[in-house]
């Protein structure tokens, strides 16, 4: 027994040392590309800090760690908390969790239950879970076995069929109750006001996020600094971030990158696991949209407020992160190809790259539905499925070169 | 996408995709407005329209009795050669008309154009008022008579005719001389001559009827009275009802327009309005209150 | 600009010509397809509801004999039917002054931080049903009136009931409709249907967004004759995700609207075009002029966020 936990300790520091190398390597990569400028000093200053304690620091109010991206981010801000979605792209992390956990298991899951033998703190801090995936669902089970300590978690039952007006029922009485939830654990009402300057402040991240997606699909800013940049608006208070974001909008460069537009969908990519964005980048293809998790949807868009009631921005919220999501999850999601389409002609798209974690079952699914449409509908279709592991990298750079001389007609 | 200079997403965009159905309707539609602009619909459609008014009523310290009637015109067109004739019945010994005292005038698109005429009187008389004139080309005629001013013992005007212009149309009472009573709950019963067209009753500038026209048809127009509200003792109230008749023999609208003075018992009771409209508020309320909790959540 | 700020100027300018306009001798006519009362003093046109209901009335009982007043009639209808192919139900949403006061109480309602209550589709197929009691009621008891079956009280009859025959006159100065009637019993009942049927439809309207357009018998025409509308709201199906932002945003309701179908203009849209605001997706959305894109629902538009 001692031996077995002495060798699970010795391999938890020799996965602490690589983590950090990993990071270490990959910032020093990113601080030597071409496009590197200053204003994005910041976002790499923040992703680099991203241990609860440093946000907590950082930000000064208590962290409430999520999965998945159908919980409503300004109810929990509206709580007083910061949201910050948990994940791992960590081959480090990832790899540790083999030790414990299914080989083929959700990789992103994997690394954050190594994340939480590392970040102790994120351990002590609340949870909200949606009933999204079957891993993410196991989550909470699988953790207790890092710690057995109960912890604050809620679960939010996630209704799977987002279009059934049943459905929305149940789930706006899921955000309610996370509403009363949240008013337990952080000991404060939760006022009207309070939620419409949570909803105003998101409200101005999405501002920021569009001008970032404009950028990215005008060719200024590439598709490895975007993941990197919205990855990061958990990780400061998001009137900050917005800041951050108009500046460094400000300053990038007017010319353009070149190459055929792709779109990018598939399963969320996540710091520090830019593998595909990378070889996306050498094949010279140039992603100017994408519907990933991690990314352009990293929560649903914005609209305007009809009802300002607190029950009509609870409703809101719901409707939004429910019926608004494009999780895979969901059983009715034929229409989330509607996305890719109406974007075709505004963006220029001529194919579209579709990841695939090795694990991830709701999107390999679907991979296979929308590529019978997008072809339909004349797009070139490349289907990636991979993990962590660098091993094959090569393979994948082959199939985007040649995928890229079939959409240029080289 | 044509924008302008900020980027407003109010543009025009051609999609490209025009279908058939659609030309019909364009065609369709130009074809309407187009037919519309060369037959001059407002002008057509609008209704020229003349009557008297009947505007106040006062009885003098000296017994004499003061009436002020206003010439409404409603038209487009200027009210040009108007002739204005008083007729007094049989008693104009008793006092006689003090003048004609122009009012002022203006003439707006559809809002009346207005022409004060007072006079003075003396006891008992019944008097015609016959105004003619031309809108545009058409003649047109308006009549009122205001009959009694309240004593009973004098013989029933109507034993002697009345001398109008034998070239204007006029109308004859079937019966009833006085104003007309509503409060008896008598219908008025009048005779036209010559035969119209065509015959519409206005109160307050509301179509009430539309008869069309005969000969020497008795036309009875009638306001049910509530007896009840009477005995309470309610307020009197004044409508103007007018009558109109189209002629079909090139003379033009005839119009005769009759005071229905104190004609009404009724009132407008704004306390019990207030209270009807109270109670359905916080009857609604309470309803949507209820209806509010069960849909709690959803 | 956004739109829907556009249309509130519209909203305001059209309110006050039409209530006001006559006192400077603007008259748009007697055929216009929204809520211009008649019984405004110095109104700037009337609502085709008032001239339908005397023509009706008049054209049953006179038949052939009437002649010119026929043509009367007919013309007017003519003009009705041209200005709703012209602008559809643009009419209702931003040109309507009912349609502005009910927006007021929506908005004050939002002050307050009132919720605005939804109606399940049953209760909205029910109350929905009164624009064709109140349809009936225009086309069938004037000639009754007419031809003295019902007493002459009863003369207008849907105007003797309609809300904004005691609400509009209020604002220019006019109480009188506020009143009960009590010249004789008719009267008398009728006046009390107009004020409940006042006060049910403002507070209704409070805590729903434009309940009354439900049971508006003017909607019910403007929509039967869509078919020649040239001004309409347009989905494509294929840039439409489902995300419902535009159904959570409707003032109406419209439960199709988010559906994958391309005809969602149902009976009770009034083209107020926070759908097509609300909506994240390039395209999915438009008011359409014949082929036309006038505005269309965009993936760039930050407008209208609270920020």
């Amino acid at each position: 027994m001692n031996n077995t936990e002495n060798r699970r300790d010795r391999l938890l520091k020799k996965t602490i040392e690589k983590v950090l190398a990993e990071e270490k390597e990959l910032l020093s990569w990113l601080k030597s590309r071409s496009d590197y400028q200053a204003e994005l000093d910041y976002f790499l200053d923040i992703t680099a800090a991203r241990g609860t304690a440093e946000i907590e620091a950082r930000v000064g109010r208590p962290v409430l760690n999520l999965l998945c991206n159908q919980v409503p981010l300004e109810l929990i801000a509206a709580a007083g908390y910061q949201p910050v979605k948990v994940a791992s792209g960590s081959l480090a992390e990832a790899s540790f969790a083999a030790y414990s956990w299914p080989a083929l298991m959700c990789p992103v899951i994997k690394g954050v239950l190594t994340k939480l033998e590392i970040d102790k703190a994120a351990l002590k801090a609340p949870w909200v879970i949606p009933t999204t995936c079957d891993w993410v669902v196991k989550f909470w089970e699988a953790r207790k076995m890092v710690d057995p300590s109960p912890g604050e978690v809620k679960f939010l039952e996630l209704p799977h069929f987002r279009q059934e007006t049943e459905s929305q029922s149940k789930w706006l009485s899921e955000v309610i109750k996370l509403k009363e939830w949240l008013e337990t654990v952080s000991r404060q009402k939760i006022a009207r006001k309070d939620l419409l300057e949570a909803e105003s402040a998101l409200a101005r991240v999405f501002v920021a996020v569009t001008q970032l997606k404009k950028a990215r699909q005008e060719g200024r800013l590439s598709l490895i600094w975007f993941l990197l940049v919205i990855g990061s608006l958990f990780y400061d208070l998001p009137d900050q971030w917005a800041q951050k974001v108009t500046e460094l909008i400000n300053k990038l460069p007017q010319t353009a990158t070149t190459g055929p537009k792709v779109f990018l969908a598939g399963s969320p990519i996540f710091y520090p696991n830019y593998k595909l964005p990378i070889l996306i980048e050498e094949a010279h293809l140039r992603v100017v949209a994408d519907d990933l998790c991690s990314s352009e949807r990293i929560f649903p868009p914005v609209g305007p407020l009809e009802d300002t009631s607190i029950h009509g921005l609870l409703a809101s919220m719901a409707g939004r992160y429910h019926q608004g999501s494009l999780c895979p999850t969901f059983g009715d999601n034929e229409r989330r190809v509607n996305n890719i389409l109406g974007q075709r002609n505004e963006a220029g798209l001529v194919g579209v790259i579709f990841v695939v974690l090795k694990g991830c079952h709701p999107y390999d699914l679907e991979s296979s539905t929308i590529e019978m449409t997008l072809k339909n509908q004349g797009l070139r279709f490349l289907r990636l499925e991979t993990d962590y592991a660098l091993e094959d990298r090569q393979n994948l750079l082959t199939r985007l070169e040649a995928f890229r001389h079939s959409l240029s007609g080289d | 996408m044509i924008k302008d200079k900020k980027g407003s997403r109010i543009a025009i965009k051609w999609s490209g995709i025009f279908f058939w159905s659609d030309m019909a309707r364009l065609l369709g539609l130009a074809l309407i407005f187009g037919l519309l602009a060369v037959t001059d619909p407002a002008g057509a459609f609008s209704r020229d329209f003349i009557w008297w008014r009947l505007i106040d009523y006062r009885m003098n310290t000296d017994g004499g009795h003061q009436v002020n009637f206003n010439l409404m015109v409603e038209s487009q067109k200027e009210l040009t050669d108007l002739e204005v004739i008083f007729l007094m019945s049989p008693y104009e010994r008793s006092g006689a008309i003090r003048g004609y005292q122009k009012g002022s005038y203006f003439q707006k698109a559809v809002s009346p154009k207005q022409r004060d005429i007072s006079f003075y009187s003396g006891v008992s008389a019944r008097l015609d008022i016959f105004a003619r004139g031309k809108l545009g080309d058409t003649p047109v005629y308006a009549q009122t008579i205001l009959s009694t001013f309240g004593q009973s013992n004098l013989p029933d005007p109507e034993a002697r005719p009345i001398d109008a212009p034998p070239t204007w149309p006029t109308w004859r009472f079937a019966d009833s001389p006085r104003f007309y009573r509503a409060q008896t709950g008598t219908p008025l019963a009048m005779s036209i001559s010559p035969k119209p067209s065509l015959v519409k009753v206005f109160e307050d500038q509301v179509v009430m009827a539309n008869y069309p026209g005969a000969d020497q048809k008795t036309y009875e127009y009638s306001s049910p009275h509530n007896q009840s509200l009477a005995k309470k003792g309610y307020t009197e109230k004044k409508k103007d009802v007018v009558f109109v008749a189209y002629l079909d023999d090139g003379a033009g609208e005839v119009s005769f327009s009759l005071p229905v003075y104190r004609a009404y018992y009724g009132q407008l009771d704004y306390g019990k309005g207030l209270v009807v409209m109270g109670a359905t508020l916080l009857g609604t309320v309470g309803l949507v209150g209820l209806k509010g909790r069960r849909f709690k959540g959803a | 600009m956004r739109i829907i700020r556009l249309k509130n100027i519209v909203q305001w300018l059209s309110f006050a010509i039409l209530m006001y306009g006559g006192r400077v001798g603007i008259h748009l006519g007697s055929a216009l397809p929204c809520f211009a009362c008649p019984f405004v003093p110095g109104c700037g046109g009337f609502c085709y509801l008032m001239g339908l209901q005397g023509y009706i009335g008049f054209g049953l009982f006179a038949g052939l004999a009437a002649g010119k007043e026929i043509l009367v009639a007919l013309g007017w209808f003519v003009v009705f039917v041209a200005l709703v192919a012209l602008l559809g139900k643009v009419w209702c949403g931003w040109i309507c002054p009912f349609g502005l006061i009910q927006d007021w109480l929506s908005w004050l309602r939002n002050l307050v931080g009132i919720r605005e209550r939804h109606l399940t589709p049953t209760v909205k197929k029910g109350l929905g049903s009164i624009k064709y009691l109140c349809l009936g009621m225009i086309v069938v008891l004037p000639p009754l009136i007419t031809a003295k079956i019902l007493p002459p009280d009863l003369y207008l009859p849907f105007c003797s009931i309609c809300p904004g025959k005691l609400i509009l006159p209020l604002f220019a100065g006019e109480t009188k409709y506020l009143a009960i009637n009590l010249d004789n019993e008719v009267t008398l009942w009728v006046s009390v249907a107009l004020v409940m049927a006042t006060g049910s439809s403002m507070v209704g309207a409070f805590f729903k967004d434009r309940l009354f357009c439900l049971f508006c018998p003017l909607l019910a025409l403007i929509h039967f004759l869509r078919p020649l509308t040239a001004l309409r709201l347009v989905k494509e199906p294929s840039f439409c995700v489902g995300c419902g932002a535009c159904r959570r945003n409707c003032q109406m309701d419209v439960a199709k609207i988010d559906q994958d179908i391309a005809q969602v203009q149902t009976i009770e849209c009034v083209d107020c075009l926070r759908c097509a605001e609300a909506c994240p997706s390039s395209g999915a959305l438009s008011l359409k002029f014949f082929g036309l894109t006038i505005y269309s629902s965009s993936r760039w538009d930050t407008k209208g966020l609270s920020l």
